[in-house]
């Protein structure tokens, strides 16, 4: 099935686990084609309600695997072929698509946790931007994210310093949404995404997409936006059962349905 | 309400569906209680164009003989509103049957394109004039040159879309439209389309005559009775198509 990934599929979470461990989880072409694949796979399944991305041993992914760089290539089409797809796959996924940084995320890895909705941080682990060192822009949404993310400023600094953060580090940027210890990383992880299972996954999606909607709609397109998404979750059977739930004073047992 | 219906084949337009189509169409047309037709597709998408299997191995003189396209001009004939209702993918002649419509709705994340040139042909069913009448020249001779796909935002921004919607209210909405025009005064509905695309076809003077008349002959109209009286009377008018 897949060289460069390991995906699991249960109860609900699709678990992609970038997988080039002697290379530092690096991207070379399979392993972008792949993440892509296996990210189209799991917005088409139904049953599947959050999506995490992390990496295998103790790191998440040190970006673009420079070993296959070389003068013939076109770092334009690269960008076009690959990553910009990925990118604006997470984008318009309507599941929620969280990011384990499970260790270190440099470069594009950095760039593809900071495009998840969602980043949680193991404590030792640490994220640079490191594109600066090799005379090259931070891409794949790199500065786009840093700026909704942290301010122009911070995504000045970061993209021309590079500096080594660490997890409190960019915690207190903005750049991470929790930070836990290492020994309680998963287990606090999975605890998260209990909580986010047990909520309307249709809402969920529809409100991750109004959330992304506000930068590029003027407020009078946002509002019809909003009330077609509206429309939607007033549809939904969870939302029949939290009005009922509501009033029969219990907690809503939701179905994404 | 037609539907196309070919969904295992996506949807391709067989001369048979255009043929099905035009009849729908004409009779609908000829049919006093409808006021409005819908056109949208079944299962995975809008359209995917032509069925390519049937003309491959056509040459020349077969394709001038058959001259599939005389249905096409035929569907453009209909009096009465048409709206299509485009999900997913409208493509070759799918792009121009939504084209020959009177309104579009899509769905917000529908993508349009006309490909023929990948496959060594061009469009054949109005594709060339409507989108270049509707977007300009520049940027159409780019679109069919490249055989490039071109994003239901896009189409919105440059006016060849009406509404976008999300995909699972495409329906929805497409109904709701109908159903505002189904309440409208028909035979001015009828006339304002006859003299809205004689806008594309005449002269701005020639147009003026066309609309001029139109605009005369709404006066010999119940509805035009009932209209302005309802609206000296502060209160909705109640249209009787007459």
């Amino acid at each position: 099935m897949y060289e460069t990934i390991i995906v699991n599929q249960e109860e609900g979470i699709g678990q992609i686990i970038f997988n080039r461990p002697d290379k530092y989880n690096a991207f070379n072409d399979e392993m972008l084609e792949e993440t892509g694949q296996a990210l189209r796979m799991l917005e088409k399944s139904e049953d599947i309600k959050v999506i995490t991305i992390e990496g295998t041993g103790k790191v998440f992914s040190t970006g673009q695997d420079l070993t296959g760089v070389d003068e013939s290539m076109d770092h334009g089409e690269m960008i076009r072929l690959f990553y910009a797809p990925l990118i604006q796959a997470i984008d318009t996924s309507e599941k929620l698509i969280v990011a384990k940084v499970n260790g270190i995320a440099a470069g594009a890895g950095m760039s593809i946790a900071l495009a998840c909705d969602m980043r949680w941080m193991r404590d030792d682990a640490m994220m640079t931007s490191a594109f600066i060192n090799v005379g090259l822009v931070p891409d794949s949404g790199h500065i786009f994210h840093l700026t909704k993310l942290a301010g122009q400023q911070k995504a000045l600094e970061i993209s021309l310093y590079s500096p080594r953060l660490s997890a409190r580090e960019s915690m207190d940027l903005g750049l991470v949404d929790d930070v836990f210890e290492k020994d309680i990383f998963d287990t606090e992880c999975c605890a998260r995404i209990d909580d986010l299972l047990g909520k309307p996954s249709i809402a969920i999606g529809l409100i991750k997409q109004l959330t992304k909607r506000v930068a590029d709609s003027a407020l009078s397109e946002f509002m019809d936006i909003e009330s077609e998404y509206q429309r939607l979750s007033g549809l939904t059977e969870d939302h029949r059962e939290g009005m009922m739930a509501f009033k029969e004073k219990r907690k809503a047992e939701f179905k994404g349905k | 309400m037609i539907w196309l219906d070919r969904p295992e084949m996506n949807n391709a337009i067989s001369i048979e569906m255009t043929e099905e189509i035009l009849h729908a169409m004409e009779c609908f047309d000829g049919n006093q209680d409808v006021k409005v037709m819908t056109v949208m597709g079944r299962g995975r998408m809008f359209s995917s164009g032509a069925d390519i299997g049937e003309m491959k191995d056509a040459d020349a003189r077969d394709v001038m003989v058959r001259d599939q396209f005389r249905i096409w001009d035929r569907m453009a004939e209909i009096t009465k509103p048409v709206i299509s209702g485009v999900h997913k993918y409208a493509f070759g002649g799918g792009f121009e049957l939504a084209l020959l419509s009177d309104m579009i709705v899509a769905a917000r994340d529908a993508v349009f394109g006309f490909p023929e040139v990948t496959i060594g042909a061009m469009p054949g069913a109005g594709g060339t004039q409507r989108l270049t009448r509707l977007a300009g020249t520049k940027r159409t001779m780019e679109w069919i040159m490249l055989g490039e796909t071109i994003s239901a935002k896009t189409l919105h921004d440059h006016g060849v879309i009406n509404h976008l919607a999300d995909e699972r209210l495409l329906e929805e909405t497409v109904f709701k439209l109908a159903a505002k025009l189904a309440k409208q005064p028909q035979i001015a509905l009828k006339l304002i389309k006859e003299s809205v695309n004689a806008a594309q076809d005449h002269s701005l003077y020639a147009g003026m005559q066309i609309e001029r008349k139109n605009f005369y002959l709404l006066f010999s109209t119940e509805d035009q009775k009932i209209g302005m009286q309802a609206f000296l009377d502060k209160k909705p008018p109640e249209f009787r198509g007459r």
